[in-house]
């Protein structure tokens, strides 16, 4: 049993070998690009709208309440990455109800990824609205001697966000697969329908508390 | 459970892109549909603003012009209500005009027909006594009673004053008529004669003349005056006695008529 | 064979750690229920922080849970 879609490996091309989570991750990006190409391709600004444009606005809508509730600031310069961090970990791990389908945020890779990502937003946010001095001001707070642990807080928020997704999803797997082993029957279907609520609150915590880091370093008054 | 750095490096890109696709084809037009349709919405709703102001306005203009028409209405029913009590004023003082004109016509009738009746009494009223006191007087009229005339005559003349003196002699440059009922006698003409000469003078010149009208009796008359003693005299007082009674009688009797009437 | 025993000594072991995010969830809801008992009509608001707090406890545990199938499947 592999622990991480890493390991499977799905076709060889030469020196380049195309793993499960790759191949995965591909088909989520397919599917929300090409599916809001398609809805986007013609959008309506009456009052007339399609059930599926509907169906994005309130989508778009929700995310950019949510980063303006949590940062206080306008949420459109932090739209596009919090966004598309929440919809990708969220349509990946939706996903999973498909047989065959490895969810790509069940490996470590992945997650590191998407944490190393926010790793370098945040800084980069920070510096954008507050200036280069303003945002390294962050890590003498309140006083000087916090710096190694604003240092240490800063690297073991980024581990513990990866490794939080990582094994939840993970974990989720590897329990459907021990109870299929043990109780074929019913039991491995609720423990399913369980893990999709875990990956969509995952989704949730891991676009909160991206947001959340951001907002803590471009916001003066931050901890 | 070791991370693959050839996956990571690889999802670290397919992130990205991810990014740049969903920014291209999700974020930006469904943010900017989003943003127009307020807009629409917002224009909208001013434009609906704008025309509830424009109904409000109107309406308020057409409440005035109501107003204004009521305005109207009510003065032209005040006008044409202050006409019709000036008219009826009007009409009742042309009617009490009429009444007025009317009763002095009536009143005017019936003193008219009063006066009629008075002077057809008073011609009756006269001539009957007349006729009576001359039936009577003529009964008793003889020379007897011409002596106790003449007698009579004189005294009436001997107790006149000086101013009927004066006044009867200012026109006696003529002669003196002696009106008598009856034919006097030559010795009562002398007597007559005798009287006036004392009272007048000598020289006054007298003409005898017989007037049945006196009934009985004998006067003195000159241009205008007329003095002496006779029946006429008495009758012409009575006369004028009764027809000041009818006339003060007259004047109530309308008064209560009217009242009457109205 | 006996590196196999330590493997799953040393997983049941690692295994402790589910306690304390145990006893948390178990605090986390208690408070969640009477905050909601208090308040019922901010009950959906409470209930997604708690689902939050949840979550963020249940992590500990699913640490605990990759360290324990590390020492397993990987070591």
């Amino acid at each position: 049993m592999e622990l991480s879609p890493d390991q499977i490996t799905i076709v060889e091309l030469g020196p380049v070998t195309l793993n499960a989570t790759l191949v995965f991750t591909w088909l989520v990006m397919g599917i929300l690009a090409g599916g809001s190409w398609l809805i986007t391709r013609n959008l309506s600004t009456g009052t007339e709208i399609s059930r599926w444009q509907n169906l994005l606005e309130a989508i778009v809508t929700t995310i950019r309440d949510q980063i303006r509730a949590i940062t206080g600031q306008d949420p459109s310069d932090y739209l596009p990455f919090i966004g598309t961090l929440f919809l990708f970990i969220s349509l990946a791990n939706l996903l999973s109800v498909v047989p065959g389908y490895e969810p790509p945020t069940g490996s470590l890779s992945t997650t590191a990824a998407l944490t190393a990502c926010v790793f370098v937003a945040v800084p980069l946010y920070g510096v954008a609205k507050r200036g280069f001095f303003g945002y390294l001001k962050n890590y003498i707070e309140p006083t000087p001697f916090m710096l190694p642990f604003n240092l240490v807080s800063e690297i073991s928020r980024t581990v513990a966000l990866a490794i939080r997704l990582f094994g939840n999803i993970m974990s989720g797997r590897i329990l459907v697969g021990i109870m299929l082993s043990i109780i074929p029957l019913l039991l491995p279907t609720v423990l399913q329908v369980l893990e999709l609520i875990v990956g969509q609150i995952q989704a949730y915590i891991f676009a909160t508390l991206a947001t959340v880091y951001i907002a803590s370093g471009t916001s003066e008054t931050a901890a | 459970m070791q991370i693959d750095w050839f996956t990571f490096g690889a999802q670290i890109v397919n992130f990205l892109i991810l990014v740049a696709l969903l920014r291209m084809f999700l974020y930006k037009p469904i943010v900017n549909a989003m943003n127009e349709r307020e807009q629409k919405i917002a224009s909208r709703l001013e434009d609906a603003q704008r025309k509830q102001e424009e109904a409000a306005a109107e309406v308020e203009d057409f409440r005035s012009k109501q107003r204004e028409l009521d305005q109207q209405r009510d003065e032209l029913l005040a006008a044409a209500r202050d006409q019709a009590d000036e008219q009826r004023q009007e009409l009742i003082e042309q009617a009490r005009g009429d009444v007025a004109d009317m009763r002095s016509d009536w009143q005017r009738a019936v003193q008219r027909e009063k006066e009629t009746f008075l002077r057809r009494l008073r011609t009756r009223v006269s001539s009957e006594v007349f006729a009576v006191a001359r039936r009577a007087l003529w009964d008793l009229a003889d020379t007897e009673l011409q002596e106790q005339l003449v007698d009579r005559f004189a005294h009436e003349i001997k107790t006149l004053d000086d101013e009927q003196c004066t006044a009867m002699l200012r026109d006696a440059d003529q002669a003196i008529e002696v009106h008598s009922a009856f034919g006097l006698s030559d010795a009562q003409r002398e007597r007559v004669e005798g009287i006036v000469r004392e009272q007048f003078g000598q020289s006054t010149r007298l003409d005898f003349a017989t007037d049945s009208d006196l009934i009985c009796g004998l006067a003195l008359v000159t241009g205008s005056c007329q003095i002496g003693w006779n029946i006429h005299d008495y009758l012409h007082t009575l006369h004028e006695h009764l027809e000041a009674f009818l006339a003060e009688q007259a004047l109530s009797e309308p008064e209560e008529v009217v009242g009457r009437a109205r | 064979m006996e590196v196999d025993a330590a493997k799953a000594i040393g997983a049941g072991l690692a295994m402790i750690g589910v306690i304390g995010p145990g006893i948390g969830i178990g605090v986390l809801v208690q408070g969640a229920l009477n905050a909601i008992g208090r308040n019922p009509e901010a009950s959906g608001q409470i209930t997604t922080n708690m689902i939050l707090g949840i979550a963020f406890a249940e992590a500990v545990a699913i640490y605990a849970l990759v360290v324990s199938l590390i020492i397993l499947f990987v070591l």
